[in-house]
């Protein structure tokens, strides 16, 4: 399995796609900060620069997608599944060491990303304002395993598929589109049946509890869904079930499944 | 004896569960250390089925699968580190170049040495493209890079798949050569198919006839050449004179005489010394003596005939 995470650095190292991507989060890093500080309006606050992180932790799911997706994305077409598995690696530690691979380069990127971004806001942006640093580094336990399940989501999407947009649009209905349904479905339930039961297993989905909770992260408060302990926990449980729900789910294709 | 070193027992595979089609039908494949086993089908007959199932890109309906004696899920995976495969349209990394995606696949096999990576280069004929993005390669490039990522890591086995497809002429003579090399020196038992019957004819040594997923035979390159050696001509001085020898002393044998005093005797009882002593004996002369083979195609089509009527 070492010998499959060393070879996919090294095929990560000596293509683009990985790189580009990089390029562009920094690149839009940059030119967003650029922006907001050049701009003399009521927007040239650290507050508003980490209130656009804050008020969408979604965003963190959405960019562990893109790097699991440039990652591997072709795996299928470039023959790297099947090649791995006919040199003898067993399926289940191809697709274990894909989401390790995605998730430390997730990691990494975010990591400068955040520190790029940070700097610079508070290097060029007036310190004012509800919304401050601490509330985007607490931010990061609180989502960060969220994202993580979406990695491991997108790399199981990437073993079933070769279209990139299915992969996309799958991704998107797990974790927006069937949330937004079942919230729905659930607060008909309990105006109806008097019963909360869907309701409540639509609020652990991350989508519907962010929603609800982080509407409060403006220009004048600050409240996020991770100010509470059972906030805190609701985020870490529900990104460990994510977690633990897509790799079985990824181990039972990968390990029945016809290349 | 020799071990058989990839045997398949009543393999059989189904796609599609709601329309089954059968791809591969109770099938017994024996290939044998250090042999050069030609699996020989149409398109679609199950040739390609039957070499991702021993790649482990597939799994069977049912039957079991057997490298060097292990059958267990877990052993097969250790043992396919000892196997070079090249199945299908040979897929690589586009962005990288031909020495990456060499780099690439000897780290992942575990290769620590890079002369290993150089020495598959050469054997290759890829040195002038070591450089060049995989996409820019041509099939028959590709195929070449393929076999040398088949050869990371000194495999005992290679299992190839249509390796000859997009070579020009002179590529695949040099493949051809190079299979050969490998088999001679190096000891490596080779599976390779193909619907070009005459290139398998060059190369090996046991031959498998599939045809719609059904196992027809299995023989032997001596065996088939046994049997497909049916015919022995001559040309005698005097074909009337022979012919009376012929029906005296050997009246078994069942010949006819074509025109410039050539006889032709078809799957002949005695040995061509046999007759050659005929003639001296008697004072006629052979002037030529040939023996006259049914061609693999031949063979093939034969076969699938009796096959489709055994069907």
């Amino acid at each position: 399995m070492l010998n499959f995470i060393k070879s996919e650095y090294y095929r990560m190292i000596h293509t683009t796609g990985i790189r580009v991507f990089f390029g562009i989060l920094s690149v839009l890093t940059i030119l967003l900060i650029s922006g907001i500080s050049i701009v003399e309006t009521q927007y040239h606050t650290t507050s508003f620069s980490y209130s656009i992180l804050v008020s969408s932790p979604m965003f963190f799911t959405l960019m562990g997608m893109l790097t699991a997706s440039v990652l591997y994305e072709d795996s299928k077409r470039n023959g790297i599944i099947k090649n791995s598995i006919a040199n003898g690696i067993p399926r289940g530690k191809v697709f274990f060491s894909q989401c390790i691979v995605s998730i430390t380069t997730a990691t990494v990127i975010m990591t400068i990303v955040l520190t790029l971004w940070i700097f610079m806001t508070e290097l060029f942006l007036d310190k004012t304002g509800p919304v401050h640093m601490t509330d985007l580094l607490m931010e990061i336990p609180a989502i960060y395993l969220i994202a993580v399940s979406s990695i491991v989501l997108t790399i199981v999407l990437c073993l079933c598929f070769q279209n990139g947009a299915f992969i996309f649009f799958t991704w998107l209905f797990v974790f927006f589109i069937f949330p937004t349904i079942l919230l729905k479905f659930g607060i008909a339930v309990s105006a109806h049946f008097k019963t909360d039961f869907i309701y409540n297993i639509a609020m652990w989905m991350p989508s519907n509890f962010f929603q609800i909770n982080t509407a409060n992260v403006n220009m004048s408060s600050c409240i996020t869904a991770w100010d509470t302990t059972g906030g805190m926990l609701r985020c870490i449980i529900a990104g460990i079930s994510g977690i633990i729900i897509f790799m079985a789910i990824g181990f039972r294709h990968i390990r029945k499944a016809d290349l | 004896m020799n071990r058989y070193v990839i045997e398949t027992k009543q393999i059989t595979k189904t796609y599609n569960p709601r329309s089954p089609f059968i791809a591969l039908d109770h099938v017994d494949l024996h290939v044998s250390e250090g042999c050069i086993y030609g699996l020989i089908g149409d398109n679609g007959a199950g040739k390609s089925t039957l070499l991702k199932l021993l790649a482990g890109h597939i799994f069977p309906t049912n039957g079991e699968l057997c490298l060097f004696g292990e059958t267990e899920e877990k052993a097969l995976c250790n043992i396919r580190k000892n196997i070079g495969c090249l199945i299908e349209y040979p897929c690589f990394v586009p962005g990288m170049t031909v020495e990456q995606t060499l780099h690439y696949y000897a780290i992942q096999k575990g290769v620590p040495d890079n002369k290993k990576i150089g020495e598959a280069i050469q054997l290759t004929g890829l040195s002038e493209k070591q450089h060049a993005k995989c996409k820019t390669l041509s099939l028959g490039q590709k195929q070449r890079l393929g076999l040398a990522v088949a050869l990371l890591g000194e495999p005992q086995i290679l299992i190839l798949d249509e390796p000859i497809n997009g070579l020009d002429p002179s590529g695949i003579v040099e493949f051809r050569s190079i299979l050969q090399q490998l088999n001679e020196q190096k000891n490596i038992t080779i599976l390779l198919s193909s619907h070009i019957l005459s290139e398998l004819q060059h190369l090996a040594t046991v031959y498998g006839f599939l045809n719609k997923g059904i196992l027809l035979e299995e023989i032997s390159s001596e065996a088939l050449h046994a049997k497909c050696a049916n015919c022995i001509e001559l040309t005698v001085s005097d074909a009337e004179k022979y012919t009376v020898l012929l029906e005296k002393i050997f009246p078994e044998e069942n010949y006819k005489v074509l025109p410039g005093n050539t006889i032709r005797i078809y799957k002949p009882h005695e040995t061509a010394e046999s007759f050659s002593r005929l003639a001296a004996k008697n004072d006629v002369y052979i002037t030529k003596m040939q023996t006259l083979q049914t061609s693999l195609e031949d063979y093939y089509m034969e076969l699938k005939k009796r096959g489709a009527v055994k069907c």
